[in-house]
């Protein structure tokens, strides 16, 4: 079974640069949590804290509630799956699985049972006594979450491993390790750049920025209640529109900006005065024909992609910023070529308003 | 052929003619001949006997030649100077001077070709000397162990150096310690090992300062024995054992490490289940390059070695240059070669590695 994993005030400094800065989180046990973030953000760093392989400046990492000052990895009840799997080339499939086994000082009829249920818990059944080179990626991939498992963590650790797979495999191996993590009950810690398998994997996202844990919450909070211009900007698509707030009322502010003021909801609690930011996402921005909405931009297409499924409407307002519109391509004409008027809407509730400090050019 | 095109296209006709020109006078003029020649010398019996007094007979002819004709230039200085009525008898005395010359002259040709025409048979006597000779035998298995020993305590010495250079070092301190290693290979291995004799002599730096501090009571005799042969060549052939296991180790993913670490290995069972089987051609080369550089080796034991530490090559040096028997010198040199290409066969069984594994 897992164990909860809680980082108190946790900083890394390597010579004059800090890769994490007072990361301060709870996993509760059994979880799927990622972080999620550019790299260099210090994910890897803080997963290689976890793992024992460096130990952090300042804070504590406790898993299972002991503290882990001193111990090493080969001592910590965690696996680390690595980004480029580090199986070991010269050892058949089932000697890698059961090297933590051997390791331990398991007899080898022993070792070769247990390697066997785990060939067949990540469906590798047949492949046992191949050298691993002879296997596809995702067998591969098979294979290390397997050799992870063999020791029984109580935490798996997971540095964007998916990363070498192509995209059908990548999509399918999310659904494999979601299932396994299910399956045993282990607390998986993932890894990625990648927001799609954030959200579709995880219980909870931690999104970093250059060492700071900007966010951390469910995939659905925190694609729609972003809690900082980062978070809003990196994950998913968003139309920025900066300025200052010009009036607040309860759950709204008006901030005004380039292209008129603009209404959205004012989660942060910013007040009058404040340098903000307004975030629309593309797919709740829609082409208005006289209706009543909260916003309305006057704006000439641009150009217009077609992604397939939709269609991406890029517009200008006066202030010479790309807005993007997803649009359904739901069989309904559209007649905008480039260079007509047209009028740009949404509502209030779509809209969230964010301080502007803190964001990084992006 | 196609490997010729193939070259051709790639360097030029000029370029690829040039290399297979060089290739072939260096494979067939430096190495196919003077080893074919010297397996047929070894396989040729003379019967040196006769030859010695021959020998004896040729010299003692010689010695006379110089004794007259050092006559024969005093009579012609004479000659010069003399009065007539001693003319006569100094031209007559010359005329019989002259002839004896020329009969000496005469045998020493004679007694010089039946010394060519001596009798030579193939046979296997020059190698069944090797063996019925106990002292050459007890030295030429002295030099296997002793090379063997040589191999082992510089893989011993070499492995976790190379490791730290190829893994745990930083960056720039591994270019130092790199540096390090190879400046004292700049100056020749003639004066590295001079330099150990003054290290090891019976009043040198080693025994000087053992005994200033008192931990030995009196000076250790290196030199008399096998310990300062093979305490000198572990140093003189580090280079060769540190680079081909660094290599290999270099090519390691470190990651491979840290998986193995994280799953509990403690580091003697990473080195044994992961490193040394990676870095198992490397260990194979260096053992194979520095196993045939001891047992080859002349200088180290010439300066290093006394009498009671004798290598095999100085047996083999002995028979050419001063037995002047090349016959059994070659039978020797090539029992040396057959162990050395066994000590490879050998080595490559042990590693499991093959040739390809090795010239990687």
């Amino acid at each position: 079974m897992g164990m909860d994993i809680e980082l108190e005030s946790v900083s890394m400094r390597f010579g004059d640069f800090t890769a994490v800065k007072d990361a301060s989180l709870r996993i509760p046990c059994g979880e799927f949590f990622s972080f999620l973030g550019p790299s260099g953000c210090g994910k890897t760093t803080i997963l290689r804290m976890i793992s024992g392989f460096i130990d952090p400046t300042w804070g504590i990492i406790r898993i299972g509630g002991q503290d882990m000052r001193g111990i090493g990895p080969n001592r910590r009840p965690t696996a680390l799956i690595f980004q480029n799997l580090a199986l070991f080339p010269l050892m058949k499939v089932w000697e890698n699985i059961a090297f933590g086994l051997e390791v331990r000082g398991v007899g080898r009829a022993a070792r070769r049972r247990k390697a066997e249920e785990l060939i067949e818990l990540v469906a590798l059944q047949g492949q046992a006594d191949k050298p691993v080179g002879e296997l596809s990626g995702g067998q591969r991939q098979r294979v290390a979450i397997a050799r992870a498992l063999a020791v029984e963590p109580a935490v798996l650790l997971l540095d964007e491993p998916l990363s070498a797979l192509d995209l059908k495999l990548r999509q399918h191996m999310r659904a494999e390790l979601r299932a396994i993590q299910k399956r045993t009950g282990v607390t998986f810690i993932y890894i990625t750049h990648d927001q799609g398998e954030a959200l579709t994997m995880s219980d909870r996202i931690g999104v970093m920025s250059q060492g700071v844990i900007e966010q951390v919450d469910t995939g659905p909070r925190i694609y729609d209640e972003p809690a900082t211009a980062f978070v809003a900007t990196f994950v998913g698509e968003n139309n920025p529109f900066h300025g200052r707030v010009m009036e607040t009322d309860r759950e709204y502010a008006v901030v005004d900006t380039m292209l008129g003021p603009m209404r959205g909801r004012n989660t942060r609690r910013l007040i009058t005065g404040d340098r903000a930011i307004l975030f629309v996402r593309p797919e709740r921005c829609r082409v208005v024909n006289g209706e009543a909405i909260d916003n309305v931009i006057d704006t000439s297409v641009d150009r217009i992609d077609l992604e397939g499924a939709f269609r991406n409407l890029f517009v200008r307002g006066d202030g010479h910023r790309d807005i993007v519109v997803h649009q359904t391509n739901d069989g309904s004409t559209l007649d905008l070529g480039p260079g007509r008027r047209t009028r740009i809407g949404f509502t209030a509730d779509d809209a969230i308003v964010l301080p502007e400090a803190g964001l990084s050019e992006q | 052929m196609t490997a010729f095109k193939d070259f051709a296209r790639r360097y030029g006709a000029i370029m690829t003619a040039y290399i297979f020109v060089a290739c072939g006078v260096w494979m067939v003029g430096l190495i196919v001949l003077p080893q074919l020649l010297m397996v047929d010398y070894s396989f040729q019996y003379v019967d040196r006997a006769d030859e010695s007094r021959i020998d004896y007979m040729i010299e003692q002819r010689y010695v006379d030649l110089q004794l007259t004709r050092s006559s024969l230039r005093r009579l012609d200085r004479q000659l010069d100077g003399a009065a007539a009525a001693d003319r006569a008898a100094i031209e007559q005395e010359i005329a019989a001077l002259e002839e004896r010359t020329a009969a000496l002259e005469a045998e020493i040709a004679e007694l010089e070709s039946g010394f060519t025409t001596a009798e030579t048979e193939y046979s296997l006597r020059n190698y069944l000397y090797l063996f019925t000779n106990d002292l050459h035998r007890s030295i030429f298995f002295k030099t296997i162990w002793a090379s063997a020993l040589v191999t082992l305590s510089a893989l011993v010495l070499c492995y976790p150096i190379a490791f730290y250079l190829a893994k745990v070092a930083p960056a720039g301190r591994a270019g130092l310690l790199i540096l390090g290693l190879i400046v004292p290979y700049w100056i020749n291995e003639i004066l590295r090992t001079f330099a150990w004799l003054m290290i090891l002599s019976y009043n040198g730096i080693f025994n000087q300062a053992f005994m200033g501090l008192g931990l030995i009571d009196r000076p250790i005799d290196f030199l008399n024995q096998n310990i300062g042969v093979i305490i000198g060549m572990t140093y003189a052939y580090i280079l060769f054992m540190v680079f081909p296991i660094y290599n290999t180790i270099d090519t390691l993913d470190r990651n491979q490490l840290e998986a193995a670490r994280d799953l509990g290995a403690p580091w003697w069972r990473i080195h044994w289940r992961i490193v040394i089987p990676h870095a198992k051609p490397g260990i194979a080369v260096g053992c194979i390059i520095t196993f045939m550089l001891a047992a080859g080796s002349y200088a180290v034991p010439q300066i290093l070695g006394g009498t009671s530490s004798l290598w095999f090559t100085q047996i083999i040096y002995n028979w050419f240059f001063e037995g002047g028997d090349w016959n059994v010198g070659s039978a020797y040199a090539f029992v040396l070669l057959i162990l050395c290409v066994c000590f490879i066969l050998v080595m490559m069984r042990l590693f499991r590695v093959n040739l390809e594994d090795i010239s990687r």
